[in-house]
């Protein structure tokens, strides 16, 4: 039999062996705990143990009754409650005839109640005794002149008995009566409660029926916010192949933008190479023009002629523009009191030197003239006007002189040989124009703005206008 | 026979003072004239009174020998009497090694004895555990010197002691731990707590853990390592210590307890172990010195400290009646089969009278 419960017991622990290592190895999948500060024990068992309590009288443990005893018994004699199984048995020892002593005493002697210790003053003699009743015969015998000797006191107890059983039952009466009421009123409760039961059965129905009209009308506003969206997703699509498009025709723009950029880069260096050419040549023609002037010998008194005409016209320091001339021209009607802006594109080679009565500007004279605010002249003198009249028409000349002149300031037109046309001449392919003066009308320049005009031809034929801008 | 019984220092409640007054109480029992000397402790001799002994050959001197301590080893080689060795055991010195040098240097010290002592060709080597034994045996000892005997101890005044409960009333529905020992590295502390909260995370959040035993000032570094794996492991509400506890504090502390817990690396015989089981406690422990072999199957114990399995172990003791009362079974009859008084009584008047 021992052998037998050996190999129970070593079966029961290598099982155990065997599921708490399995019980580990899931351990570490559990969820985490929230930890707690350990409660206190009494907090668990409705009762609190006196665990340090070691000392009780006997009477201490007897007074309680059927299941507040073993309870009470279990608390002071082990320091714990007891089993629902360890409460049957003690209550079934109580049932068939045991005494409370010997409850007690069968939990004190246990090997529990001995590890624990507790000392209960009284209880040894009657545990004695009890165990000795259970004696066969030996018991029986002792029992016996032990009740007998008892049986006056069993007579009191047995009265005192029958007249609490009667307290009892009159109280137990009354107990029923006021159960009775109570039961009725509780009854009354219950059809209330049932009647509100129904009412919470009938507002659940309603709520379900507005909680499936609910779920219709969401399904309702689902389906069009998915249409929206659909279609959003439809207008962005197209947007993006728009967008697409637009970002391809700004690549091609931004291409062109470079093409052009480069094209004009390259037609400004090749207009920069003729003007460099043209350039070039006029300043090697000029001193060949110059040459021809030099050999000019009306020139002189040509110039001077010219000079008092246009100085009579004007008063002292007056403005006067001229250009398309030589050098000598410029320094004849400065030596008049005159003062002088000399515009022409060739005045680097012209070789004029700035004074106080002398402006040089190395730009084209009708630019010049143009430039000019209006009424801001006192005179103008474009004696060389086969060379002027080869980058602007005449009627160009006469408007913008009209409007460039004060009213009544002199403009004089001539058709001399200057070194602009003479190099104008050598350079280009086509010859100058051929002006003749003479055979322009006087109502021509009265139409033009101009009044008191008259020939002042050199005393060599070399033709010349002298007029006047109108004051009105 | 007049026997005299020398130990370093001769304490009230360590094992190796309660083994040597113990062992002179049952010599004294048994009509031997019986003398302690120590270089402290009560009712003790000094060991320079040791001569008149030793000098004489039909005495006999009991060495107890737990750590290095270079006069026991003189007292030893002086004797002209028959000599006992007493063996509890030296902690290797790597256990101390990352804490304090003193200790370190101590523990090499006894280790290093352990040589010269079975130089010495001594009449008996009475060891705590096979395990102890096998110091011995592996410094050439040859094995009919050698035995084994479990150390004395106060069990029965423990079983008999009222137990003072009133301390631990506090207890709740979680599982209560114990570990009983001093701060110590080998006794690994640190493993007890990660299985500890473990437990805590996995298991049981209102567990509680009973530590009986106190620090050591010498280890002051060991103990700030305890101190702050137990705040990163949040256990301060957890864990309830009991420094300096009297026999009636202790035995409530085994009754209250679920488990009594051990995973110490290396003990020569581990008296706790031993309580446990005398007050029906199961315990779980580490595969690790003697300690398997003092449980004698009486135990749940396992060759890692797998804080996982360990926790595992607790919860199912807590869980399980039907294993705690097999545990509780094997342990009282190991109790009585090996480490009753009767029983270490007549193991040690063998060993004495086989030297007559």
């Amino acid at each position: 039999m021992s052998e037998h419960n050996t190999d129970k017991g070593e079966a029961l622990v290598e099982r155990a062996r065997a599921e708490i290592r399995a019980q580990a190895a899931a351990l570490r999948d559990r969820p985490l705990l929230d930890r707690a500060t350990p409660p206190v024990a009494g907090d668990a068992s409705g009762a609190r143990v006196e665990r340090a309590r070691l000392h009780y009288r006997i009477g201490e443990l007897t007074d309680a009754h059927h299941h507040a005893f073993v309870e009470q018994a279990f608390q002071a004699l082990l320091k714990r409650a007891p089993s629902a199984a360890e409460g049957d048995t003690q209550l079934a020892l109580l049932a068939a005839g045991a005494t409370k002593a010997e409850v007690l005493g069968n939990l004190r002697w246990s090997p529990e109640g001995r590890a624990v210790g507790v000392r209960v003053a009284g209880l040894a003699p009657r545990y004695a005794m009890a165990k000795l009743r259970r004696v066969p015969l030996l018991g029986y015998l002792v029992d016996i002149p032990l009740n007998l000797a008892a049986l006056p006191a069993l007579a009191r107890h047995q009265r005192a008995s029958d007249a609490m059983s009667a307290a009892g039952d009159a109280a137990a009466a009354q107990a029923t009566r006021t159960l009775a009421a109570q039961v009725g009123t509780i009854s009354r409760d219950t059809a209330r409660a049932h009647q509100r039961l129904d009412d919470l059965h009938a507002f659940a129905h309603e709520l379900d029926l507005a909680r499936d009209e609910l779920a219709r009308r969401f399904d309702a506003v689902d389906s069009q916010l998915r249409a929206r969206i659909h279609a959003l997703e439809d207008a962005t699509g197209t947007l993006t192949g728009r967008f697409d498009e637009f970002e391809f025709i700004r690549q091609r723009f931004y291409a062109i933008n470079h093409w052009m950029h480069q094209l004009t880069g390259a037609f400004a260096r090749i207009e920069s190479a003729a003007t460099q050419g043209e350039h070039e040549r006029r300043r090697e023609a000029w001193p060949v023009a110059q040459a021809c002037i030099d050999a000019d010998p009306a020139r002189a008194a040509r110039n001077a002629a010219w000079a008092d005409a246009l100085r009579a016209r004007s008063g002292p320091d007056a403005l006067v523009l001229t250009g398309a001339c030589g050098a000598d021209w410029v320094a004849s009607i400065a030596a008049r009191e005159l003062r002088v802006v000399f515009a022409d594109a060739d005045a680097p080679f012209a070789a004029i030197e700035r004074t106080d009565r002398i402006d040089v500007e190395a730009v084209d004279t009708f630019d010049a003239l143009r430039r000019c605010a209006d009424a801001s002249l006192d005179g103008a003198a474009f004696i060389a006007m086969s060379s002027a009249l080869r980058a602007r028409p005449l009627l160009d000349w006469l408007l913008e002189a009209r409007r460039a002149l004060k009213p009544g300031t002199p403009l004089l037109l001539g058709a001399a040989h200057e070194p602009g046309a003479i190099v104008d001449a050598l350079t280009r392919p086509q010859p100058s124009i051929a002006v003749d003066l003479s055979s322009w009308p006087g109502s021509l320049f009265a139409a033009a703005g101009f009044v008191e005009a008259q020939r002042i031809d050199a005393a060599d034929g070399t033709p010349a206008w002298l007029m006047r801008r109108a004051t009105a | 026979m007049r026997i005299a019984i020398l130990v370093a220092v001769l304490g009230e409640h360590d094992a190796v003072g309660t083994d040597a007054r113990e062992m002179a109480a049952a010599l004294d029992r048994r009509g031997h004239d019986v003398r302690m000397f120590a270089t402290s402790g009560r009712d003790v001799e000094s060991p320079e009174a040791l001569d008149e002994v030793i000098a004489d050959p039909q005495a006999l001197l009991i060495y107890h020998f737990a750590f290095g301590w270079p006069p026991g080893v003189d007292a030893l080689r002086r004797a002209r009497c028959r000599r006992i060795v007493r063996y509890h055991n030296v902690t290797p010195p790597e256990f101390f090694a990352p804490w304090s040098d003193e200790y370190e240097r101590s523990c090499r010290a006894g280790r290093d004895e352990i040589a010269t002592i079975a130089a010495l060709g001594c009449e008996s080597y009475l060891c705590d555990s096979p395990f102890n034994a096998g110091d011995f045996l592996s410094a050439g000892v040859p094995r009919e010197r050698i035995a084994v005997l479990a150390p004395f101890n106060r069990l029965d005044r423990l079983i008999e002691a009222p137990a003072e409960l009133s301390l631990l009333d506090e207890g709740g529905r979680g599982a209560t731990w114990l570990a009983v020992g001093r701060l110590a590295p080998n006794k690994a502390h640190l493993d007890l707590f990660e299985a500890f909260a473990c437990h805590l995370d996995r298991c049981q959040a209102d567990a509680r853990l009973l530590i009986v035993g106190s620090e050591d000032a010498r280890l002051e570094r060991y103990n700030a390592a305890v101190r702050e794996r137990i705040h990163v492991l949040r256990l301060e509400p957890h864990i309830h210590w009991l420094r300096d506890v009297d026999e009636g504090t202790l035995k409530a502390a085994y009754l209250v307890a679920d488990a009594l817990v051990s995973l110490s690396r290396h003990e020569g015989f581990c008296v706790p172990l031993a309580e446990a089981m005398a007050l029906g406690v199961p315990v779980v422990a580490l595969d690790a010195g003697a300690q398997a072999w003092t449980l004698g199957g009486a135990g749940l114990v396992w060759d890692s400290a797998d804080p996982a399995l360990i926790a595992a172990s607790v919860e199912r003791l807590h869980a399980d009646a039907a294993l705690r009362s097999e545990l509780r079974e094997r342990g009282f009859a190991r109790v009585a089969r090996g480490f009753s008084p009767q029983r270490l009584d007549q193991g040690l008047a063998d060993v004495v009278e086989a030297l007559r």
